[in-house]
């Protein structure tokens, strides 16, 4: 009799543990699937996140070349004003230019030695592109654009050193040389490029009217102006690749 | 009588089945909002371990400006005076002034070759940058701030470096290649120049008539005068820089 009950007890653990198991699957079952479901809550709240992402990104670049865009134009405008000025004396300086004064002429020349504008600032995309941001944009036409922005940005910056080693070490230096000082070339100069210092023209080294109009009819000296104007040119050539490719840029960023 | 009894057998399987469905929805429900609860605190956590990041870069960085600040306007002090003595010695060349003794024009051409002090050098700042910590400050006045800043060092920077090639190899050079020597060029206690004394050659001295000469010829004056134009940048470079500085101070301040 009591043989019999341990048995029957026996069959009732087996049957409760296996119970127990299938109890136990389905559970793990659940919790994987409880798992998963949450991270795919996660991800897409991520996304919605990113998606945000770029569109703020969007908008601060939008932002920022609206404005460069603004700096570009003024810039560029000024320049080109200038350089015709310094291209209207190259006409000037072997013709017939009797009817202008020294006093005009060397303002004309003055025009030369303007600044030549500065650098867009583009930050919201120099620290996207820093912070790898940018790639939240795919968009291969706004990529090419950008690139073309850099590519004037970057020659930008070459030509206006180069206008800088030609005033300083360069040709136009040496022209100052035969003068003298860089004042009998543009008159008295107050705050002269920037640099908040007035050069006087030396009493000392005055020439005549005569001779500074043969003075600047000289091939050489024909010739560093034309430089000078090249260069200047040159600048002015990058300020209208960054208007281009900034003028893509925000058409494109108003269509995503 | 069977019948109805496995009919009600029936009943309590489905109910039962349909309890088990009940309690399997809730297990799930609970282990997402465990998940998602404990996501939320590890981003809560990490929020603020990035802030407090921000708020130790903001109060460092101010503190790097203010050092430097001061330490620009000894050099801008320091530029301005010196500019001011080349100009003085411009003037008295470019007029004949004969009323300036030569051992005075030495000393006032000295001023053109003197220091003008360094670009700031922030190290802080230089650290975040390469390390990308910078972009923990999302504030786009100060971004724009910051690249200004950099561009107008940067411009400091290569404006030293002009000054340095003008002295060492170019106008400065070959007027000093005329002379034989800067101690021609310079008072008698120029010695601190280039850190140690140039020794005195004799045989190179000439007459104060013929330094006078030597300094009225056009080359030469227009080399002294290439040095004013490259340090009076030097000058009016710093001023921005130091606007900037003061700008990104002002900033940071509020933030």
């Amino acid at each position: 009799m009591l043989f019999i009950l341990r048995q029957l007890r026996r069959l009732e653990l087996r049957k409760r543990s296996g119970q127990y198991f299938v109890y136990a699957l389905g559970e793990v079952v659940l919790v994987v699937v409880g798992i998963l479901i949450a991270l795919q809550v996660n991800n897409w709240n991520e996304e919605r996140k990113l998606d945000q992402q770029r569109q703020e990104l969007i908008e601060n670049l939008k932002t920022d070349f609206r404005a460069s865009l603004q700096t570009i134009e003024e810039d560029s405008q000024r320049l080109t004003e200038n350089n015709e000025g310094l291209q209207e004396f190259l006409r000037l300086s072997v013709g017939e230019n009797e009817h202008l004064s020294i006093e005009e002429l060397k303002l004309l020349i003055r025009k030369g030695y303007m600044p030549l504008g500065t650098l867009p600032l583009v930050n919201a995309y120099d620290s996207a592109v820093n912070s790898g941001a940018i790639n939240l944009i795919q968009d291969e036409y706004l990529e090419e654009q950008f690139m073309g922005f850099e590519n004037g940005r970057k020659g930008f910056e070459v030509f206006i050193d180069m206008v800088r080693v030609q005033t300083i070490a360069g040709e136009s230096a040496q022209l100052r040389k035969e003068l003298g000082s860089a004042a009998l070339m543009m008159g008295d100069i107050a705050g002269f490029a920037g640099g908040g210092i007035t050069l006087e023209e030396p009493e000392a080294f005055k020439v005549s009217d005569e001779a500074f109009r043969a003075f600047i009819a000289r091939k050489d000296i024909y010739s560093m102006f034309e430089n000078r104007l090249i260069l200047r040119g040159r600048v002015g050539t990058q300020f209208r690749r960054m208007k281009v490719a900034t003028e893509n840029i925000l058409e494109r960023l108003e269509e995503l | 009588m069977l019948f109805i009894l496995r009919q009600l057998r029936r009943l309590e399987l489905r109910k039962r089945s349909g309890q088990y469905f009940l309690y399997a929805f809730g297990e799930i429900v609970l282990v997402v909002v465990g998940i998602l609860v404990a996501l939320q605190i590890n981003n809560w956590n990490e929020e603020r371990k990035l802030k407090n990041e921000r708020r130790q870069l903001i109060e460092k960085l101010e503190y790097d400006f203010r050092v430097n600040l001061p330490r620009i306007d000894e050099s801008i002090e320091l530029a301005e005076e010196r500019n001011e003595g080349l100009r003085s010695f411009l003037s008295a060349v470019g007029t004949r002034n004969e009323a300036v003794s030569v051992n005075d024009l030495k000393t006032l051409v000295l001023n053109g070759f003197s220091g003008l002090g360094v670009p700031p050098n922030i190290n802080s700042y230089n650290t975040a940058v390469n390390t990308g910590t910078i972009n923990l400050i999302e504030d786009p006045v100060l971004s724009d701030l910051f690249t200004t800043f950099e561009d107008r060092v940067s411009t400091y920077t290569e404006l030293v470096d002009i000054n340095r090639d003008d002295v060492l190899t170019g106008m400065s050079a070959k007027v000093r290649g005329e002379l034989g020597s800067f101690g021609l060029l310079f008072p008698e206690e120029r010695s601190m120049y280039l850190g140690h004394p140039l020794a005195d050659q004799t045989i190179f001295q000439i007459s104060d008539e013929a330094f006078r000469e030597f300094l009225s010829r056009k080359h030469v004056y227009s080399a002294f005068e290439n040095r004013l134009i490259i340090r009076s940048r030097i000058s009016s470079t710093q001023h921005r820089v130091k606007e900037t500085m003061e700008e990104i101070l002002a900033r940071l301040e509020e933030l």
